[in-house]
Order: C-alpha cells, then sequence, then structure tokens
C-alpha cells in the first residue's frame, strides 16, 4: 500500500515538473511564442524555435505540392552558391538548421530587382525572408522555391 | 501557463508534432516492456549493441541509395540480435565480448560507408541525425509512421500474447526447459523483438541513446516495486510518461528531442532511487 501511495505521489511530482514551473521552461516560449499570422502571411515561421523551423522547412522539402502557393515568413542563414558553369550567375539560399546546426535544409529564393552582389548581405548573415512557396525547375528537375517579395538582414555576418 | 499551452496548441496543428508523439510514445512503450525482461536477464547491454549494428545497416542502406532503409536496417539487426541473443550458448564468442565486438564493427563499416557513399553533402549532419536522433522524429514521413504503428503494436501483441513464457525464460531458462517449454524459440522471439524495437527507437532518440529507452523504466521502477507483473506495468506507464513529457519539452525548448527524452529518464531514475532509498529505510 505504501509502494502505491509512493508511486503516486511520484507520478504528482512528475505532473507537476511536465506542468513548467521552471523559468526557462516558462521564459522560452513566451519570447518564441508564434506571432499572429496576418492575411498576407499564411505560414510563419519566423515565430518557430530553431528545431520547430528546421522540421517544418523538412516538410515543405519534401512534400512541395502541399506548400506551394503559400505565403510565409522565414528566418534563416543566406548562403549564394555561384555556379560554376555560367559565370557571373549566383542562386541564392536560405538555410535553416536545427538547434544543434547538425541538421540544415536549404531552399532557393529569388527577389526582383536586386542586384547581386551589392543588394544582398554578406554570406552567411542572418536573413528574413516574406514571399510565397513557388515550383522552380532546374535541369528538368523540379523543386520548391522561394519567389520571395522583401529580405530583412537581422544580423550582418563580418568577412 | 496561458502562453505555454498557447504555444503547444499551435505546435500541434503542425501533423509532424502529432506524428513525432504518436510514434514516441509507442517506441517508449514497447522498449519498456522490452526493458524489464532484458534488465533481469542481464542483457541491458544488449540494446546499445544492436544500436550500433542498425547504425551499421543504415550506412550499407545509404550506400544502396535505398528509399526506404528500414527493409534492410531491420533484418540485419535482427539477424544480429539472433546471433548474440539465441545462438550465445553454443557461440564460442560469448556474451559481452560479442556484443563488443558487433557494435564496433557495425559502427567502423556504417561510418565509413557513409563516407564513401553519402546521401548529402552534410556527411556530419547524417551521421549526428543517426547517432543522437537529433529532429528525426520531427521528420517522420507517414508511410514510416504507419511502419512504426504497426512495428509497435506486433510488439505489443507478441509480448501480451507470449507474456508467461516470456516471464518463465527471464527468471529461470533451465527450469523452463525443464517443464518442456521451447526455451530456444522464445529466445529467439525475444531477439526479433528487441532488434525491432531498438530499429524504432533509432528514429525517436538516435543509435547512441537507445539503451536509454530500454533500461530506465526497467530500472527506475525496480526501485520501488518488485513484482514482474508491477514493474512492467508501472515501467510502461512511466515510460510512456517520460517519452511524452521529453518530446514536449523539446519541442516548446527547442532543444535536441533525443537527449531531451534521455534526461528525463535520468530524472526520473535519480527520484525513483531516492524513493526506493526511502522506502528501504521506512522498512527497517
Amino acid at each position: 500500500m505504501k509502494r502505491l501511495l509512493l508511486m503516486l505521489g511520484l507520478a504528482l511530482f512528475l505532473s507537476a515538473c511536465g506542468a513548467g514551473d521552471k523559468p526557462a521552461a516558462t521564459q522560452a516560449p513566451e519570447a518564441e511564442a508564434p506571432a499572429p499570422t496576418s492575411d498576407v502571411v499564411q505560414m510563419d515561421f519566423s515565430g518557430l524555435n530553431d528545431t520547430m523551423a528546421y522540421a517544418q522547412m523538412f516538410n515543405v522539402v519534401n512534400n512541395p505540392k502541399e506548400y506551394v502557393g503559400t505565403t510565409v515568413k522565414i528566418k534563416g542563414t543566406y548562403v549564394p552558391i555561384p555556379d560554376p558553369t555560367r559565370e557571373g550567375l549566383t542562386y541564392h539560399f536560405l538555410v535553416v538548421a536545427d538547434i544543434t546546426a547538425c541538421c540544415e535544409i536549404g531552399v532557393e529564393f529569388f527577389l526582383d530587382g536586386y542586384r547581386y552582389p551589392q543588394d544582398y548581405p554578406t554570406q552567411f548573415s542572418q536573413v528574413e525572408l516574406t514571399g510565397r512557396f513557388e515550383m522552380a525547375s532546374v535541369g528538368g528537375q523540379e523543386h520548391i522555391s522561394l519567389k520571395a517579395d522583401s529580405m530583412k538582414v537581422l544580423k550582418v555576418r563580418e568577412n | 501557463m496561458t502562453s505555454i499551452f498557447n504555444t503547444l496548441s499551435h505546435y500541434f496543428t503542425f501533423p509532424f508534432v502529432r506524428y513525432a508523439l504518436i510514434v514516441g510514445v509507442l517506441v517508449a512503450l514497447c522498449s519498456s516492456l522490452l526493458g524489464v525482461v532484458l534488465v533481469l536477464k542481464r542483457y541491458s547491454h544488449i540494446g546499445d549493441g544492436l544500436a550500433h549494428v542498425a547504425f551499421g545497416a543504415m550506412g550499407v542502406a545509404t550506400a544502396l541509395r535505398l528509399a526506404n532503409q528500414t527493409v534492410l536496417v531491420l533484418p540485419l539487426t535482427m539477424a544480429c540480435a539472433v546471433v548474440l541473443l539465441w545462438n550465445s550458448q553454443h557461440a564460442k564468442i560469448k556474451g559481452d565480448a560479442a556484443i563488443a565486438m558487433m557494435s564496433v564493427s557495425a559502427m567502423a563499416i556504417g561510418y565509413l560507408l557513409l563516407n564513401l557513399s553519402p546521401s548529402s553533402s552534410n556527411i556530419s549532419g547524417d551521421v549526428c541525425t543517426t547517432l543522437f536522433g537529433s529532429t528525426s522524429i520531427l521528420t517522420l514521413t507517414p508511410t514510416k509512421v504507419w511502419l512504426s504503428m504497426g512495428l509497435s503494436l506486433t510488439v505489443v501483441a507478441v509480448f501480451v500474447l507470449f507474456y508467461n513464457r516470456i516471464f518463465a525464460i527471464t527468471f529461470d531458462e533451465g527450469f523452463a526447459a525443464a517443464t518442456g517449454l521451447n526455451t530456444r524459440f522464445y529466445n529467439l522471439l525475444v531477439a526479433l523483438i528487441v532488434a525491432t524495437v531498438v530499429v524504432l527507437a533509432m528514429d525517436l532518440v538516435g543509435s547512441l541513446l537507445t539503451s536509454a529507452l530500454i533500461i530506465f523504466p526497467a530500472l527506475s521502477v525496480m526501485r520501488v516495486l518488485r513484482s514482474f507483473k508491477s514493474v512492467v506495468i508501472a515501467s510502461v506507464a512511466l515510460s510512456v510518461f517520460c517519452a511524452a513529457l521529453g518530446i514536449i519539452l523539446s519541442i516548446l525548448l527547442g532543444t535536441p528531442v533525443g537527449a531531451t527524452i534521455v534526461v528525463v529518464y535520468i530524472a526520473v531514475f535519480l527520484l525513483f532511487s531516492l524513493a526506493g532509498l526511502f522506502l528501504g529505510r521506512t522498512r527497517r
């Protein structure tokens, strides 16, 4: 009987731990609480923590057809990749990583009216893009890309 | 508090979070069922060994460019489990030596193959995901979810169906054999379900942390309970609770899922150890 009562007591204590009485557990979600989605932005990645943003981005890249046409706001690392076969052509990627940065996934983005390199930040800068997912075709292979309307530089990476 | 619930309810609108919780809870349930048997048979280390084997098998599957790696990883891990558990009494290299040899060999081969034939340019990412889980539980495809559910339910069904026989071979295999029980068959069955659980658990916590799912619930509950049945039931309940709490905490805090779950298991083990000490004193 005593064991049973002790087990019950432990269960109640553990439930209390899970209720988030630690300051770190309560503060982090408040700071990272998802921003309310406006009519324009249907999917706001910027309010998600790194792990959740990576997982959601993984789903977008692996199920592209479900997300075509969706308007989004995403934070990530800006990575330009020059085309080795065509001089002057550079592809622009937004890379989203998980908290340990061991898992990362990138999406190509296009910005009308921006010229490279003068209008873009240095590589590995933190940026926030707002735009719409579209399908793009490279060499006959389709992949999801982001047609961005705007780019906000959050943190410039010093070279 | 309200903001936590708001954040959680927002996160649960994502299908991958719901998948993670379903699979996580099922894997925790299966691994804790088996954990009691393995701990009592003094095979606690086998989960770790088989998880290393599963890593090696995943390296082979990656090199072969298999879309569904489970079709290769599961049979290879099962084969090694059979060699280690079922045939251990007749083998020339026995017990911990066999486990150590098999696990390091599989790790080396797996890592070598991942480097020689990587599935992506981010080899360290692939290795990190396989070893520590990272976000793999949050990136499950619906096919993988159904497969995990099917395998988990099979493990539970086998355990429930053969509960008495598994109980018999756990406590006294010699006596069970003397009563006419086909102990070799039931050892084979245990070996196969251990391998299945290890492969399932890799998605949740990664291959290096798989053992935690198997041993911690059983060891925690054994601090305060004694009978086989009560330990099995309580460890299942505890494991499901810890896995769900770990997943929810990692989603809220943005921490690696596998490591968070294991830390929850460790905290619970310490708590139960204290409770066990308290009970021991009051009995005297």
